[in-house]
């Protein structure tokens, strides 16, 4: 009896986990920049531009995708998408394009953004 | 004798996970979707890869002329997603004219939630060259 209850958990824990992808990566514009350390804060910007002079350095793109009818958005893609430009070296994301579609019970969220160093830093 | 039919369930459903995790390859045809870009091949590379990276492929093979990703599989309730593998081949006709050929790979376990994203590939393709 204890065996089934350990292996029924098991195989929720694998489906719940077998049941969600997330994918980011980010293609450098200017070159290689040094990466930000990990407290580096990454200002986001959804709508306008920064008004300090910046130059563009990277464009990032989070995918994730999630079974189960269940969706997701901007606040679920922003720790990749922080981690992302700060591998860049970004300061600052701008520019965020988000898509959502579906296939079946899968809904996908993609979200690209440029990521910025500002060079008065 | 009902924890043989739990580890025998366990097994077949483990089983089974290996093999879907296995994909086909994308096979060059003259039946593959192709369309013609006036594009040079650098910029058509590179429109290729962000439309993969835009509809959740990872990046499996990334040569001059060829590009190949592979959607990871996703579990549903009901049935799940992803296990495609597409092939995007780019034949350059001359400086700024490509060949597009695309084609769409099904994986036998699977297929009833797999598509054909030939189509969407193109599309993505198109909005990255504006």
């Amino acid at each position: 009896m204890k065996v089934c209850r350990t292996i029924t958990c098991l195989l929720i824990i694998f489906m719940i986990a077998a049941c969600s992808t997330t994918q980011s990566r980010y293609v450098p514009l200017a070159g290689d920049q040094s990466p930000k350390s990990d407290e580096h804060p990454i200002e986001i910007y959804q709508e306008g531009l920064p008004q300090r002079p910046f130059e563009k350095v990277s464009r990032i793109d989070v995918h994730l995708e999630k079974t189960h009818f269940i969706s997701s958005d901007f606040e679920d893609a922003l720790p990749q998408l922080e981690k992302e430009a700060r591998l860049s070296g970004a300061d600052a994301v701008i520019e965020i394009k988000e898509r959502k579609s579906s296939v079946g019970e899968t809904k996908i969220y993609h979200v690209t953004a440029t990521g910025i160093r500002f060079i008065d830093y | 004798m009902k924890q043989i039919y739990t580890f025998a369930t366990v097994l077949v459903f483990m089983l089974a996970t290996f093999i879907s995790g296995c994909a086909s390859t994308p096979k060059q045809s003259q039946e593959n979707y192709n369309e013609v870009f006036y594009e040079t091949v650098e910029d058509a590379h590179a429109a290729a890869v962000d439309a993969l990276t835009v509809l959740g492929f990872e990046i499996k093979k990334n040569e001059d002329n060829y590009v190949e990703g592979y959607r990871p599989r996703k579990i549903g309730l009901f049935v799940g997603s992803g296990g495609e593998s597409v092939g995007v081949w780019l034949e350059p006709i001359d400086e700024k004219k490509v060949d597009v050929k695309i084609s769409t790979a099904k994986s036998f376990v699977g297929i009833v939630g797999q598509k054909s994203w030939d189509n969407e590939i193109i599309a993505e393709m198109k909005k990255a060259l504006l």
